[in-house]
């Protein structure tokens, strides 16, 4: 019989062995963290980890809605180096995020520097400028439908009474890209308008006080308090609206279907179409990962650049 | 030396030089504008108010007509004829709320347990949770709608609603308002002896008011334009959510657009309205959680 | 217990906000729970209960509407739950639906679909004639005129009935002619007449079409698989030849196909433009009614979209298609000529009513069958109700067919009808095909470089379906 205590166990009058509990109160308490988020967690296995995965796992097949998978390889990916439609999607993707998100951008800011001179009327504007945002996109783009026209508001209201000839806006390649982003942009700058708002605000007033004091003038207080001070907003900014812009569906899907040719086929919709109508889920698949890829590495290069900004 | 000049007019308090309020013409210029990209803002939305009390001639007019001839009801009247927007629209609101209060629910506990406990395998966890913002639905959307098939979940609410019953940006969104919570406050808590569901419940939900108001408008908004998902678990009227019945609409009467307009009009109230009542919350949160990223 | 938290932010909304959040869930779920029990005590009083879907087309749901409720009254032992899905995306939920098991029993789907998609992948099953109402197989077959059952007919294995058959002719604007001169009881039989009546009715407003002299529809690839398809067949050519690899659409016919449409918008005198044309595919032939334009390719089920709201209310009349080699003019041809361009030939397309392959309790594909059975057993309503033609046999004798608007010359077209070849990986085909004739009637590509463009491509979708 060993004659040395084991700290961890202890006889009691009864005879019956047992243990210390092990865990400690932040043991303890990092449990009851893990359980809070226990959830959320679920939904996420079932409803989202588990359908990716099987997305992820179905690329290296051939299979569609109505057939069975058919191992492949790599085949789905190695076909998308021909694939001109994926190519286009691509190319439209990317543009779309350029051509709506710096506007975007741009716009908002300076909203945003105009409304935080605190007028009197700062709550109306803002509330007014965020309607669009909380309309949904298949409103708005029956709306926009009506206003691109070949006699609606655009060619009507902005153009002829201008001299400027109407345009075919949701029919003509080079201009039914051009028409998407003007929607988005009409329906996206109230948001990050907010957003800089938000991060404008969080920026003591003070520091402007004693840069004025020195003699600076409206333009070296923009670029040398508030500029570098809404770097973590600007980095918001951008990370969201890449990852909304490349991943950007139902616009397209409902104004233009991706026409005309492909102007304005985008990732996203490319993905829909190649699972759903050429009935090629492998190939969509494939697609998804890719994007997803895309996506990942774009975020990523974001924080790197922005962390490499903050170092001076 | 006192400065007569200012003193020119009597009751006045303080040094004036003028009787006239100084008028700030660099707030001016901002005024003027603000109000004109309020209108740019608007004109889509008041194009979309005239044509749904117009009737189908006086649409594309040149120039564009604002006020419609006669204040026209019988757009909405025939629309709401034609397909049951009332029930669509009461599919709209079950679904919306429940998936509204499941997220309330589900990202406040993720969001809070992220932010204040270090578990092992949290930031990992994390990371898994912000990388499925980087899959659109279009990709995961069939094994999605098998998953939910095998559940027995096809053409009813549930289906509707609990897969969307949390969301990765909710929980990112709480979890930095969270974070902002001091840690003082919450180990005072437990030196008093309460247990963690109660510093949640009494402590950690009261702050965050104003950050779930935001997430509440964000994730009833989002889910009120949810068109793919519902159209693929959700067939005929009754299940059928608004954003559905608007496609309806447009694949019956497509060019009928002051009855289109009447539905879309319709069919935006309640986010607007959702949004009106809770939005000075809204964007105090915004403010308070920082996008400090 | 003691600490309330911080100041006066906690103060009463603990408890308000838990309990209106629980309050909230519990009403939502009760709500729920209440509002998705399924349809059980229709299956607790022994109901056979079959699902139909049909997309949108206004005139023909209300007639679906009028005939679920008369068969159900017939017989109280089945339920029919009549569903409409929305067209822009009917396609896609039907393909996903029976993909994955949710789908309908009695499916309403086109002859294109059937016969490159919902046949070949063992989406619908073979049709029971004797729960249909007929004695045999060979009795079904008798019931319809040759060509109905083509389209949904696979190794000599029939798979559904026709809803809609439709062949297409043309729609004149009588008001137009007259105005300008010509007379609309003589409309162009070829072509080239096509262009010379065209150019006299073109109305301009300054550099802008008003109206148009001649005009196609510019909507989803379906439409252009139709009207190229169209004029394919006029010229003898062919996307993809029989052997169902060799790509021949770069080819003379099928470049002289493309050109038949293409000079008609960019050759002198222009009478065609698909920029002012109608983008909705819900109303295809809006321009028509609005009379936006002269003359149009058109279907029986179009005459009845024509409203006395419509700008051509009393003033439309019905003609045969224009045609390459027209043929002895008032003299219809016996039998369809085949498509090498010899003669004059129409394009047939048809919808299909069919049963899920999936659907096999015996109770509930008996009682689809018998309603399919019983649906298509009114041609004179469908006829009236819808201008929706069913090719029975017989079906010129009736008494609707006769107040069938322009009956003759509907009838007599079908004569000359055949239906479009199936192309194989169809749809990737078709999207492709749009991109190319957009390319070349939207933008102005010459014909022959955009079809040798799309050559490739289309060898590669086929190669890897």
């Amino acid at each position: 019989m060993s004659t040395t205590v084991d700290p961890d166990r202890t006889i009691d009058v009864v005879g019956v062995a047992y243990h210390r509990p092990r865990l400690s109160h932040m043991q303890k308490r990092n449990l009851w963290g893990f359980l809070f988020t226990l959830p959320a967690l679920c939904f996420f296995l079932v409803f989202a980890i588990i359908p990716i995965a099987r997305t992820f796992y179905l690329s290296f097949f051939t299979f569609s809605v109505v057939e069975k998978p058919v191992f492949a390889g790599w085949e789905n990916y190695r076909a998308l180096l021909d694939d001109q439609r994926f190519h286009a999607s691509l190319v439209n993707s990317f543009a779309y995020v350029f051509m709506t998100y710096i506007p975007v951008a741009i716009i908002a800011l300076a909203l945003a520097l105009a409304l935080n001179v605190r007028l009197r009327a700062v709550g109306f504007f803002r509330t007014l400028y965020f309607i669009p945002v909380v309309m949904s996109w298949v409103v708005v783009s029956a709306i926009w439908k009506m206003i691109f026209n070949r006699q609606g508001l655009m060619n009507a209201f902005f153009l002829e009474p201008f001299g400027i000839a109407p345009k075919n806006w949701l029919t003509d390649q080079d201009w039914a890209p051009r028409a998407i982003v003007i929607m988005s942009v009409w329906k996206e700058v109230g948001f990050f308008m907010v957003v800089f708002l938000a991060g404008l605000q969080q920026i003591p007033s003070d520091y402007y006080e004693a840069a004025r004091v020195d003699g600076a003038s409206g333009w070296q207080l923009f670029r040398s308090i508030t500029m570098p001070l809404l770097r973590p907003t600007l980095l918001f900014v951008s990370v969201i609206g890449m990852i909304t812009g490349l991943q950007v569906f139902v616009p397209q899907w409902v104004m233009t279907q991706g026409g005309p040719v492909t102007a304005t086929l985008v990732m996203s919709l490319n993905i829909y179409q190649t699972a759903f109508v050429f009935l090629k889920g492998g190939t969509a698949a494939a697609m998804s990962v890719v994007l997803f890829l895309i996506i990942g590495s774009v975020t990523l290069v974001q924080f790197w650049l922005n962390r490499l900004g903050a170092n001076d | 030396m006192a400065d007569t000049t200012k003193q020119a007019i009597p009751g006045a308090v303080g040094p004036r030089r003028s009787p006239w309020p100084r008028i700030r013409w660099g707030h001016v210029l901002l005024y003027v504008a603000l109000i004109a990209f309020a209108v740019l803002i608007l004109m889509p939305f008041a194009y979309m108010v005239s044509t749904a009390f117009k009737t189908r001639g006086e649409v594309f007019t040149q120039p564009v007509q604002w006020i419609p001839r006669q204040i026209n009801l019988d757009n909405f009247r025939d629309a709401l004829a034609a397909y049951p927007i009332t029930r669509y629209f009461w599919n709209s609101v079950i679904v919306g709320v429940s998936v509204t209060v499941l997220n309330l629910v589900t990202c406040s506990l993720a969001g809070y347990g992220f932010a204040k406990f270090p578990f092992m395998g949290r930031n990992l966890l994390f990371g898994i949770v912000l990388a499925t913002m980087m899959i659109p639905l279009s990709s995961m959307i069939i094994p999605l709608f098998l998953v939910v098939k095998w559940l027995g979940w096809v053409d009813t609410y549930w289906g509707l609603i609990v897969p969307a019953g949390t969301s990765a940006f909710g929980i990112f969104l709480m979890r930095q308002h969270m974070a902002s919570i001091p840690d003082d406050l919450l180990d005072a808590a437990r030196l008093d002896g309460a247990g963690e569901p109660r510093i949640f419940a009494s402590i950690v939900l009261p702050l965050s008011k104003t950050a779930l108001s935001s997430l509440a408008i964000f994730i009833f908004m989002w889910n009120w334009d949810s068109v793919l998902w519902p159209l693929l678990v959700a067939t005929g009227d009754r299940y059928r959510t608004l954003p559905l019945g608007v496609a309806l609409f447009e694949s019956s009467y497509g060019t009928n657009y002051p009855q289109l307009m009447a539905v879309a009009l319709l069919a935006m109230l309640p986010v607007l309205i959702v949004f009106l009542v809770l939005q000075r919350n809204f964007v105090e949160a915004m403010t308070l959680s920082g996008v400090k990223g | 217990m003691t600490n309330r938290g911080a100041g006066p932010r906690t103060g009463g909304h603990r408890v308000d906000r838990r309990t209106l959040a629980k309050g909230a869930i519990g009403a939502a779920a009760t709500a729920a729970l209440a509002t998705s029990l399924p349809v059980a005590p229709a299956a607790a009083q022994d109901k056979t209960v079959i699902k139909f879907w049909t997309h949108t087309h206004p005139p023909m749901v209300e007639l679906n509407k009028a005939l679920v409720a008369d068969f159900m009254a017939a017989n109280p032992d089945i339920e029919v739950q009549y569903e409409i899905i929305p067209n822009n995306e009917f396609a896609t939920k039907m393909l996903a639906s029976m993909g994955t098991g949710t789908g309908p029993d009695i499916i309403n789907m086109d002859d294109a679909q059937m016969r490159s998609t919902y046949i070949p992948k063992g989406l619908v099953q073979e049709v029971d004639p004797a729960n249909m109402g007929y004695g045999s197989l060979d009795d079904l077959k008798a019931a319809y005129i040759p060509t109905a059952l083509e389209g949904s007919t696979v190794d000599g294995k029939v798979y559904g009935v026709p809803s809609e058959f439709n062949v297409t002719a043309m729609a004149v604007n009588d008001a137009a002619f007259t105005e300008v001169g010509l007379d609309p009881k003589a409309p162009p039989a070829d072509w080239t007449a096509v262009t010379e009546q065209g150019a006299k009715l073109v109305v301009k407003d300054g550099d802008t079409f008003t109206r148009r002299g001649f005009d196609f529809t510019y909507l989803h690839a379906g439409w252009y698989h139709n009207l190229f398809g169209t004029l394919l067949l006029q010229t003898g050519g062919r996307v993809v030849a029989e052997d169902g690899t060799t790509v021949t659409v770069a080819e003379a016919p099928s470049v002289e196909a493309l050109h038949i449409w293409y000079d008609l918008i960019w050759k002198e005198p222009k009478i065609a433009d698909p920029t002012v044309a109608n983008q909705d595919a819900t109303v295809p032939y809006q321009d028509f009614l609005d009379g936006k334009v002269a003359m149009m390719p058109f279907n029986p089920w179009g005459m009845g979209l024509i409203t006395s709201d419509s700008v051509v209310a009393d003033t439309w009349s019905i003609a045969p298609l224009p045609q390459k080699h027209p043929g002895s003019a008032g003299t219809p041809e016996a039998t369809p000529v085949s498509a090498d361009g010899a003669g004059p030939v129409t394009p047939l397309y048809a919808y299909y009513w069919s049963v899920n392959a999936l659907t096999t309790d015996e109770k509930k594909k008996a009682a689809a069958f018998k309603f399919i059975g019983y649906i298509s057993s009114f041609p004179g309503r469908w006829l009236k109700e819808s201008s929706f033609i069913q090719p029975k046999t017989g079906w010129e004798d009736s008494e609707e067919a006769k107040e069938l608007p322009f009956f003759e010359v509907w009838s007599s077209e079908m004569l000359k009808g055949q239906f479009l070849p199936v192309t194989p990986a169809g749809e990737q085909v078709d999207t492709l095909m749009k991109s190319a004739l957009e390319q070349s009637l939207l933008s102005g590509e010459d014909p022959q470089e955009a079809l040798d463009g799309v050559k490739p491509q289309i060898e590669a979708a086929i190669a890897s379906s």
